[in-house]
């Protein structure tokens, strides 16, 4: 799976005091993935829903989004004000997300 | 999947077809000359610009005919002293940032948008102003208005009807404290110009601002201000207005609060906004959309686990705001949003205070907002998915 594009969700106030980023996949999020995605938190898996919703909530992330979607939620808190190491960090966060997902 | 929209709050969608029309009809036609009293006036495209209801034989300036239909629309004296900027955030940091001075002071109240409550906290020293409370309700007691009035206060700045839980705040009674206490009363519109009424006049209203794209049922980019007679501030803005060009330095009275090239097109779709709330008449929709908040309220509070935030039966624009105990309000409305395609809006809605008094200050709220256009089966359609999603949740839990 690889992770075609990302965006700075544009109304992320939706997700408090979090900077959230869309990650848009070349496939499809399935059980499989939702359920690896869990080393990065602890997961809930609503399966019982109409598309089943997915969140990992680590210490200071959480992934989420609905089975089926190409789409995924990306929030992370931001504990420095400097731009170069807040792109620093998202860097280092979507590179180790994207090796994670090419691995799969 | 068919969309549902309701979040009119944020924008209003759909725009009225002659909305649409006037905008795309002014963006076709010549522009107007300097000289528009002579050769252009006559020019049937720049007639045609100028109106959509065709036959009308006098042709004006559309900035002119707009602040005209402004004025009337929101029952001001003067609709000559209405100023277009691009919208209610424009006008707002123009008003805060032109009016103050160190130690002159500001009460306004924590219902605000973060179009004031950013300039305030950003333009003005901390002890330059005051923030009123609300109720859990999210309304604001006139007499605790009155209770902050300082000597050095310069002006009440009230937003009329919070765009998180709708309270219509009672302005009737505060412009009348503020004028006793000979302070300036500035309304924030935003959320109730197109779906309560907003009476200058009446509520002795010094400074209105307002935007176009929400229930005036104007595009994006629009917006403005009123401003009373004999009252003046710094401009935010300065530039070219086409009038006075060898004179650069502005003195008193002689301000211009609208410099570089207005949005015509938007401006002339505003226009049509206005006439097309004038055909339904506002009491109409007030009574349309208050019909259908009660029915989503009715419907909401019959589902356990959902807390509702206002009120019911007291004042309100048509906007509810919920939490869900299941799911947080940004997972509702992503489930909401990817399941059954409806499209709300999940979080603080940029006025953070009001959810410390409502106690969604950790998660913010769910929020429904409503327009003209808004049916009752699309009401309806929101309600039997989030029963679905109740009913989803509990069962499995239940086994």
């Amino acid at each position: 799976m690889k992770i075609i594009r990302t965006e700075e969700s544009r109304e992320s106030c939706s997700e408090p005091e979090l900077i959230a980023f869309d990650i848009f996949l070349d496939q499809p999020v399935d059980e499989n993935l939702i359920k690896k995605l869990s080393v990065f938190g602890s997961l809930t898996y609503l399966s019982m829903l109409k598309e089943p919703f997915f969140k990992v909530e680590g210490d200071d992330i959480f992934i989420k989004g609905l089975q089926g979607d190409q789409l995924i939620r990306y929030a992370y808190t931001e504990n420095s004000g400097e731009i170069s190491s807040k792109e620093r960090n998202f860097k280092n966060r979507i590179d180790y997300l994207k090796d994670f997902l090419e691995k799969m | 999947m068919k969309k549902i929209y309701l979040n009119n709050s944020a924008t209003s969608y759909p725009k009225p077809d002659r909305v649409k029309a006037s905008y795309v009809k002014y963006l076709d036609a010549v522009p107007p000359s300097q000289f528009r009293s002579s050769l252009n006036m006559s020019s049937k495209d720049f007639q045609s610009s100028l109106s959509v209801e065709g036959g009308k034989r006098e042709v004006e300036d559309i900035l002119v005919r707009t602040r005209r239909s402004l004025g009337l629309f929101f029952n001001c004296s003067d609709s000559g002293k209405i100023h277009f900027t691009s919208g209610a955030t424009e006008s707002l940091n123009a008003i805060i940032g032109g009016l103050y001075k160190e130690g002159n002071h500001f009460v306004s109240t924590v219902t605000e948008h973060n179009s004031v409550l950013r300039p305030l906290f950003n333009l003005c020293s901390p002890r330059d102003f005051t923030l009123v409370p609300c109720d859990r309700e999210g309304y604001v007691s006139p007499a605790a208005v009155k209770r902050s009035i300082r000597k050095e206060t310069k002006a009440i700045i009230v937003n009329h009807a919070s765009n998180v839980t709708g309270s219509i705040q009672d302005v009737a009674a505060i412009g009348r404290i503020a004028r006793e206490a000979e302070v300036l009363f500035i309304v924030d519109a935003s959320q109730s110009a197109g779906c309560i009424p907003v009476d200058i006049d009446r509520n002795f209203i010094d400074i209105l601002a307002f935007t176009g794209h929400k229930s005036l049922m104007g595009v994006p980019g629009t917006g403005g201000f009123y401003l009373r007679n004999s009252l003046s501030f710094r401009p935010l803005k300065f530039g070219g207005t086409g009038q006075r060009s060898k004179m650069l330095l502005y003195s008193e009275g002689e301000i211009d609060y609208e410099p570089g090239t207005p949005n015509y097109p938007g401006i002339a779709a505003l226009n049509e906004g206005i006439a097309f709330l004038n055909n339904i008449g506002i009491d109409a929709i007030q009574e349309k959309e208050g019909k259908l908040r009660r029915r989503l309220w009715d419907s909401l509070t019959d589902i356990p686990g959902i807390e509702l935030y206002g009120s019911k039966n007291r004042p309100a624009a048509p906007v509810v705001s919920f939490t869900y105990i299941n799911l947080a309000p940004s997972d509702l409305a992503n489930i909401l949003y990817g399941s059954y395609g409806i499209i709300g809006r999940a979080g603080f809605h940029c006025s953070p205070e009001i959810h410390k008094a409502l106690e969604t200050y950790s998660t913010g709220t769910m929020r429904i907002s409503f327009s003209w256009f808004t049916t009752e089966e699309e009401i309806d359609g929101l309600i039997s998915a989030v029963r679905d999603i109740d009913f989803r949740i509990k069962g499995f839990r239940s086994l």
